[in-house]
């Protein structure tokens, strides 16, 4: 199997200094869902901002390692240029324009190569996908539920036909009917499409449902990596993303205390 | 009867000034405040053009029109093209530092004094008599009928046109418009070109309307308090605050004191920060970054 995305060694920094990613290696396998499980900090929006484009805000660079997208080197590709490669993201926050309405905030996108008459029909599509959504047709997107935003914001990516999609925490502060509904709809997607994802979770859970292949992130490093069978079945996932063992939780919670006040030491 | 005609026409001058404040903040979250020098110089490059290319008054408009797009666009691509993704308010010292540059070119190349630019063009402002007790100038009337087409016109861009939700949506989260592949240079170039466009307007037909010289670019100062009373970002806002200034203004200088006609815009400023610092119609969320 082909792999879309291949990222090695990668590593990234913020401010100049403060080192975010130190050598990550991963794959999205060509036609795949891939996740990508981390807790808090350990790095997963820095991996998918670094494939995507950093923006000149975070002042951040990547310092080694690179990052091929169907076999062409676009380490510290910029914006917009990844999303003309078909590299496209789904931020963590902030991911719809609150000011515009559902149906503008499918139109407002820039793809060169399909203007006029046809972006009714891509519009339809992402309202077939997104059935929800054609009922909000005209309201502001800054009303929406988070779940109702969750899916204007995928169906905004989908409007740009990428190659691959980047989706930032799918399931994070939503009520798990509204999760289980997006995992469905993104099914749907790839069943249609064979759309190459790379899907950042806390929820294994979640996860698992979606994606055929994981990594998991600490500390920005890839401390595992498997296929989803092997990972549900292994006890250090388990513990830490399942919150099944209890003393993993606790070790767990030490860590993050731990990393939290070497921090604030900096 | 003639105070409700007077209203209306500095309503329409303060709005279609204030249009260009909106219309750069709204998309990129910037002041601009040279917006009153730039103003002044659609006025100038108005002389120019029909000192040294054409006397015929239309085509010396037209071309001011171009001429006053190229200039929009160059303040955006030669100077604030540098301060995206800068802090906001090294962009807007930028623009005052802009305005200042401006006065003392405008000074230097037309003079100090003050030109008479209607009858450079031949353009006689006389008065129209719309009823018998109502008067205005040829120039004012032009002002208001340009007002609401340039209104008409950019309620219809930013609201029916791609590009005009674009500059809606980079406006409201620059990030997520890149993420998109949205052309933020694009969009902000396209804010100037629109501001600077819609002001140098607002500089012709004042000029037109009594004399030049640099320092009427305080007419963008005054109309400043309008856009800031609608909120800044929006663009009926900015209707309605020049409308409140001007009923404020044409009042107290016909009842009061016309010496007043200078600080009414700012009393009336100071009062509506105090009572809703969001402006009337602003998002109330603008309040952090005003
Ligand atoms: N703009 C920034 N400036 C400085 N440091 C940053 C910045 N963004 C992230 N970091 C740091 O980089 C590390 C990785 O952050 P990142 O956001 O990638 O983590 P994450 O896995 O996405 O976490 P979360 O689950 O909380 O979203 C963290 O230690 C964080 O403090
Ligand atoms: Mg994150």
């Amino acid at each position: 199997m082909t792999d879309i995305l291949e990222i090695t060694d990668l590593e990234v920094t913020y401010q100049r200094s403060i080192l975010a990613l130190h050598g990550v290696n991963l794959r999205v396998a060509k036609g795949q869902i891939t996740s990508l499980l981390g807790a808090n900090g350990a790095g997963k929006s820095t991996t998918l901002r670094a494939i995507s484009g950093f923006i000149g805000l975070d002042n951040a660079r990547v310092n080694a390692g690179r990052v091929r997208f169907l076999g062409e080197d676009i380490t510290g590709l910029q914006l917009p240029r990844t999303i003309h490669k078909g590299i496209v993201l789904v931020p963590e926050r902030d991911k719809v324009f609150t000011n515009l309405t559902v149906a503008e905030n499918l139109e407002v996108v820039a793809t060169s190569r399909e203007e006029g008459s046809k972006w009714q029909q891509i519009e339809e599509e992402i309202f077939v996908y997104f059935p929800r959504l054609a009922k909000l047709r005209n309201k502001p997107a800054g009303l929406l539920s988070g779940g109702e935003r969750q899916m204007l914001a995928i169906g905004g990516a989908l409007v740009c036909r990428p190659q691959l999609l980047l989706i930032d925490e799918l399931s994070l502060g939503l009520a798990p009917v509204i999760v289980d509904e997006i995992i469905e709809r993104l099914r749907e997607v790839h069943a249609k499409t064979e759309l190459s994802m790379l899907l950042v979770e806390q929820s294994a859970a979640v996860a698992f449902a979606l994606a055929s292949y994981g990594f998991v992130l600490e500390n920005g490093k890839v401390e595992l990596e498997g296929a989803t069978e092997d990972l549900r079945s292994n006890q250090k996932v388990l513990d830490l993303y399942l919150g099944t063992g209890s003393t993993g939780r606790a070790d767990y919670l030490a860590n993050a205390r731990r990393r939290f006040e070497e921090r604030a030491n900096v | 009867m003639q105070i409700v005609a007077n209203i209306i026409v500095l309503t329409s001058l303060y709005a279609l000034v204030a249009s260009g404040y909106v219309l750069v903040y709204k998309v990129s979250r910037v002041l601009n405040l040279a917006h009153g020098e730039l103003m002044i110089l659609g006025a100038y490059l108005l002389v120019a053009t029909s000192a040294g290319i054409t006397s015929d008054p239309l085509i010396a408009i037209a071309l001011t029109a171009v001429f006053s797009i190229i200039v929009g666009l160059s303040v955006y691509l030669l100077l604030m093209r540098e301060m995206t993704g800068q802090p906001v308010l090294a962009a807007v010292l930028t623009t005052v530092a802009l305005g200042i540059l401006l006065r003392g070119a405008m000074v230097l190349i037309w003079g100090p004094q003050q030109l008479n630019v209607a009858s450079m063009l031949s353009f006689e402002n006389a008065s129209v008599v719309l009823t018998d007790s109502i008067r205005v100038s040829t120039a004012s009337l032009w002002l208001v009928i340009c007002t609401v087409v340039v209104y008409l016109g950019l309620l219809a861009f930013l609201h029916m046109s791609r590009w005009g939700m674009r500059m809606r949506a980079s406006g409201q989260n620059p990030l997520l418009a890149a993420q998109r592949g949205i052309n933020l240079h694009t969009v902000y170039a396209l804010a100037w070109t629109l501001s600077t466009f819609s002001g140098s307007i607002a500089g012709v037909l004042v000029a037109l309307d009594s004399r030049l010289d640099v320092n009427m670019a305080v007419i963008g100062l005054k109309a400043f308090p309008a856009a800031l009373v609608g909120g800044l970002d929006s663009l009926h806002g900015a209707l309605i605050g020049a409308g409140v200034i001007a009923v404020l203004e044409v009042l107290l200088i016909h009842y009061v004191n016309p010496l007043l006609s200078d600080v009414v815009p700012f009393l009336v400023l100071i009062a509506i920060l105090i009572v809703r610092p969001w402006g009337l119609f602003g998002t109330k969320e603008e309040l952090n970054r005003v």
